[in-house]
């Protein structure tokens, strides 16, 4: 259960430019479900996406992962939380251009120390699972969008996280695609994973696999429901 | 004042430091007084996020301090060349009233320095800053002599006269002194080894107990400190006049040049460095019931074994030295 507890966000506090972008957040994600964060551009979703998964701090407020306060964590701890339990789909997918695909897949799970063989033999089981393992040594460059999509689904799951976040991950797919991605984020819920999505797509929002709708407008909870 | 590029050094990375403990000073008032780890409050996160950036330039400003210590007697030996009467480091300190303070400022901010880099690492490994009070409170206790080292480095430094004639280490350790390290001088050499000797060896023993048992962690600690003390009056006392062959020269600074082989940087380094570590450990025993310190004792078990390795080589060219000296003493 991830717990987020009057969670504030403010950016260049103090200076002119100064953002609120999130106020006073109180939510509970329960695990092994699909939850997806509704609202417009600019509402907080992205901001609440990061400080769940531990890439950035709010500016008060705690988030508490089954039970362990995450927050407060220092640099090193906090890397390594984030590395073993949250898998990233960024909205860009951010895959690094000029390396294969299958070295984007495995690059999360290098600091981890394993054995090279070890790590490239799971990559290329990620890369079966999704129909890419002939695309493989491929480079990133030359990829459609729907396999970059792949790529980096698979590139999330390498190191076996409890938790996926997904930051506006159909924003560039067309409907087919889109679809596509919602049937994996229900394969990945059936085998026990939870899902964060940060989504306005009417086609996400109104899936048969997500379980709640948090729906965030002005950086506030709007509405918090179990899906329809 | 002398603008000698180390001189320049010591007094810019001085007071360099000094500003930086000032301000850490200040943070650290308000980690002892603010912190809580259970709030979620805009403060308390605030103090999260900086105490790990505050700590990073800490450490790299004690490493600096503690080093400072060698590039000072380097200093002290270098110049004394611009002053008559001075041979050595000894007659450089004695150009004025700083010199010496100096010196047991430097070497006590050395041993408390490295104190606090021991604290600080292992506040480090624990996921809920479970030192964090501890590490301040000594660095709030460090500052006043780290902001007293850069006055009389300044004051040293510009108060030396060049008309101004020294005495050197010949009368300054000689019988006829007064003070301290003539005190120590006149410890007699045999037995003073002898009881060196055999701290550092219940040392040793102590360290391997502690290495295989996991136990005697501050009897450690202070026959670390014991050695310290020995070692530090043996420098004094029965060392130089072995490796000099001089039965009546006392001086430690000599044997910081070239025609000794500098191994008075190793007595120094490998002497102050087991103290540090071997106390170092001992402190630690304290900690280790903290719950998320659950690697504490690997890390107590690499001081104790640094401390244990660098006593061994103090002890080691001190036997040899003594050894293969030219001086027979009865």
């Amino acid at each position: 259960m991830i717990v987020l507890n009057q969670v504030s966000k403010v950016f260049n506090k103090g200076r002119q430019n100064e953002f609120v972008s999130l106020r006073e957040i109180s939510i509970t994600i329960p695990r092994q479900q699909v939850t997806v964060l509704k609202g417009p551009s600019g509402s907080g979703k992205t901001t609440l996406l990061s400080i769940i998964g531990g890439m950035s701090r709010p500016t008060s407020g705690r988030v508490t992962l089954d039970g362990r306060e995450t927050t407060s964590l220092p640099e090193r701890f906090l890397a390594a939380l984030r590395r073993e339990t949250f898998g990233f789909i960024f909205q860009q997918f951010n895959l690094i251009s000029g390396i294969s695909i299958l070295e984007n897949v495995m690059l999360p799970a290098v600091p981890n120390g394993e054995r090279h063989a070890v790590l490239k033999g799971r990559a290329l089981e990620l890369l079966a699972m999704f129909g890419l393992e002939a695309r493989a040594a491929a480079r990133v460059e030359l990829l459609s969008g729907g396999e970059m999509q792949r790529v980096a689904i698979a590139r999330a799951l390498i190191n076996n996280p409890g938790v996926i976040i997904a930051d506006e991950p159909t924003a560039h797919l067309d409907s087919k695609l889109s679809e596509e991605l919602i049937t994996i984020m229900g394969r990945l819920k059936q085998e026990g994973r939870t899902i964060i999505m940060a989504s306005h797509d009417p086609l996400v929002c109104e899936a048969g696999v997500v379980d709640n709708l948090v729906e965030i407008r002005d950086g506030k909870i709007r509405d918090s429901a179990p899906a329809q | 004042m002398i603008l000698h590029p180390s001189v320049i050094a010591l007094i810019c990375g001085s007071l360099l430091t000094s500003a930086i403990m000032l301000y850490a000073s200040f943070f650290a008032l308000r980690i002892i007084r603010r912190w809580d780890l259970a709030s979620g409050s805009e403060l308390q996160l605030e103090l999260e996020h900086r105490t790990y950036l505050i700590s990073t330039i800490m450490a790299c400003g004690m490493v600096f301090q503690a080093l400072s210590l060698f590039l000072f007697i380097q200093t002290a030996d270098s110049l004394s060349t611009l002053f008559k009467g001075a041979m050595c480091a000894a007659g450089t300190l004695n150009l004025n009233m700083f010199g010496y303070p100096l010196l047991l400022l430097k070497l006590a901010i050395f041993l408390l320095a490295g104190l606090w880099l021991i604290i600080n690492h292992s506040d480090n490994r624990g996921y809920d800053y479970p030192l964090i009070r501890v590490k301040y409170l000594l660095l709030l206790g460090i500052t006043p002599l780290m902001v007293a080292d850069s006055l009389l480095l300044g004051l040293y430094f510009g108060s030396m006269k060049p008309h101004v004639i020294t005495s050197c280490c010949g009368s300054l350790f000689g019988s006829e002194a007064k003070g301290l390290a003539p005190a120590l001088a006149l410890i007699p050499e045999v037995p003073l080894l002898a009881v060196l000797a055999a701290v550092v060896t219940a040392l040793l023993i102590s360290g391997a107990g502690y290495l295989r048992s996991g136990r005697g962690a501050v009897l450690f600690s202070v026959l670390s400190l014991a050695a310290f003390l020995c070692g530090a009056a043996a420098l004094v006392s029965a060392l130089p006049v072995y490796i000099y062959a001089l039965p009546s020269h006392h001086c430690p600074f000599c044997m910081l040049q070239r025609e000794y082989g500098f191994t008075g940087y190793v007595y120094y380094a490998t002497l102050l460095g087991g103290a540090v570590s071997g106390i170092g450990a001992g402190i630690l025993q304290r900690f280790r019931r903290i719950g998320s310190l659950a690697s504490l004792p690997v890390f107590q078990r690499s001081l104790v074994t640094g401390a244990m390795l660098l006593f061994a080589v103090f002890m080691a060219l001190a036997f040899w030295q003594v050894w293969f000296s030219e001086l027979r003493l009865t």
